[in-house]
């Protein structure tokens, strides 16, 4: 998922408008963050016959990651740091429907979870499924926002780019 | 994943990060 994730912070952030929008934003990549460190460090291989991304992608790990993250923010009050640690854990809740492996609880653990595998899906089909998953979110973007009276204006770029954000990830 | 794959793969995150943090700026004072 690329756009997906950020549409999720968007969704939160028009639920918890004092929530910092960066916050949220940098909260629903960081496990992407931390993968990308480990991956060129080779810590976390990324063919696929090979793959694994447990320490920045199981679900312990994201819990981890999430609040510490929040934990940052604990002068903005309890709703807050609530919808940070969202942020981050809906990371692993998105890439809980479809990534090329299924998640693991804990790194290097057996116990794995999951709906789809997007090597089984095909490329087209995955980008599909992922098209759903950012327009369902950005709805819920655009409906917190309007009844926070957002401008509309900033509404509409908003939706353009991250509708153009997931276009640019269009296979082929 | 290169050096230089990195560095593209953490562009690709930070640019949509400050453009959109950038565009939404709302808070609660906009509220009703």
């Amino acid at each position: 998922m690329f756009a997906a994730h950020f549409a999720a912070g968007l969704a939160i952030k028009s639920r918890v408008p004092k929530a910092p929008t960066w916050a949220l934003l940098v909260g629903v990549v960081i496990p992407d963050f931390v993968w990308i460190i480990l991956a060129n460090r080779g810590i976390e291989p990324t063919p696929l016959r090979v793959f694994f991304d447990d320490w920045s992608h199981s679900l312990a790990m994201v819990v981890l990651m999430a609040t510490l993250f929040s934990l940052l923010f604990w002068r903005y009050g309890r709703p807050v740091m609530l919808a940070v640690w969202l942020a981050v854990f809906s990371h692993f809740i998105l890439d809980l429907l479809i990534h090329p492996k299924f998640l693991a609880l804990y790194p290097h653990s057996s116990a794995h979870v999951g709906v789809f595998l997007s090597g089984n899906l095909g490329a087209r089909r995955y980008w599909w499924a992922q098209m759903c998953v950012v327009l369902i979110l950005t709805l819920v973007y655009v409906h917190g926002a309007r009844r926070v009276r957002f401008q509309p204006n900033l509404l509409a770029a908003t939706c353009v780019l991250l509708l153009a954000l997931h276009l640019v990830m269009f296979p082929g | 994943v290169t050096f230089k794959e990195a560095v593209v793969q953490f562009l690709l995150l930070a640019v949509p990060i400050v453009l959109l943090s950038l565009i939404n700026k709302f808070d609660a004072k906009e509220s009703a």
